[in-house]
């Protein structure tokens, strides 16, 4: 889920299971545990193609 | 790691430009506000319009570009097909041909840099229905999502 603040874009993301870690990805590559790992709502400012998973 | 999901969020140099319909005042806030819809017809950040529609974008300052790309939802069961013809500043684009079926369909025009103020992008539906739907010969939709220009 999604929501513009400013001209930026805030992205949240969820998962339907519990006690899972999520990694994410900001330029399309695939998420790995050693991408970013999601704790809480962030910020885009420009362009991004975001993509994730579970460990 | 276990399936992944992606999703695409342009941010673009016509957001929170004006875009309306031709010889209209009303804004069509959900083209240039940055929010991307799912491939669902329900889904409220889809633009609704006539198929056969001339969109106006009106920037503040004088912006150099050299690419539209928008995405129009294929969901034929509900009359909405994407646009068969897309013209920008007289470049003309054609899609691909129809079948049935509900996805997402992109477009991207791209074009020598150039400096304006204002765009218009005039979109020609299908229309009528092509035979084999069961509303063959009736009106068919737009649902438009962001108009993203680079």
């Amino acid at each position: 889920m999604h929501q513009q603040l400013n001209n930026k874009i805030q992205v949240a993301i969820q998962t339907e299971f519990p006690d899972v870690d999520i990694y994410y990805t900001l330029n399309g590559t695939e998420p790995t545990p050693a991408s970013l790992k999601y704790t809480e709502p962030f910020r885009l400012s420009k362009t991004a193609e975001v993509k994730q998973g579970p460990s | 790691m276990g399936y992944t999901a992606h999703m695409n969020f342009p941010i673009h140099k016509a957001a929170n430009a004006l875009a309306t319909v031709q010889d209209s005042t009303q804004l069509l806030t959900k083209l240039t506000d940055l929010e991307y819809a799912q491939p669902d017809n329900t889904d409220p950040r889809w633009q609704r319009l006539p198929s056969n529609t001339t969109l106006n974008l009106q920037f503040n300052r004088l912006t150099k570009i050299s690419e539209l790309q928008l995405t129009a939802l294929r969901y034929t069961i509900s009359s909405y097909y994407p646009p068969a013809e897309v013209e920008v500043l007289g470049s003309i684009k054609k899609a691909a041909a129809f079948i049935q079926g509900r996805n997402k369909i992109s477009y991207k025009i791209s074009f020598p840099p150039t400096n304006i103020t204002q765009l218009r992008i005039k979109l020609s539906g299908v229309d009528p229905i092509p035979a084999g739907h069961f509303a063959a010969g009736g009106k068919s939709w737009l649902l438009l999502d962001e108009l993203v220009i680079n």
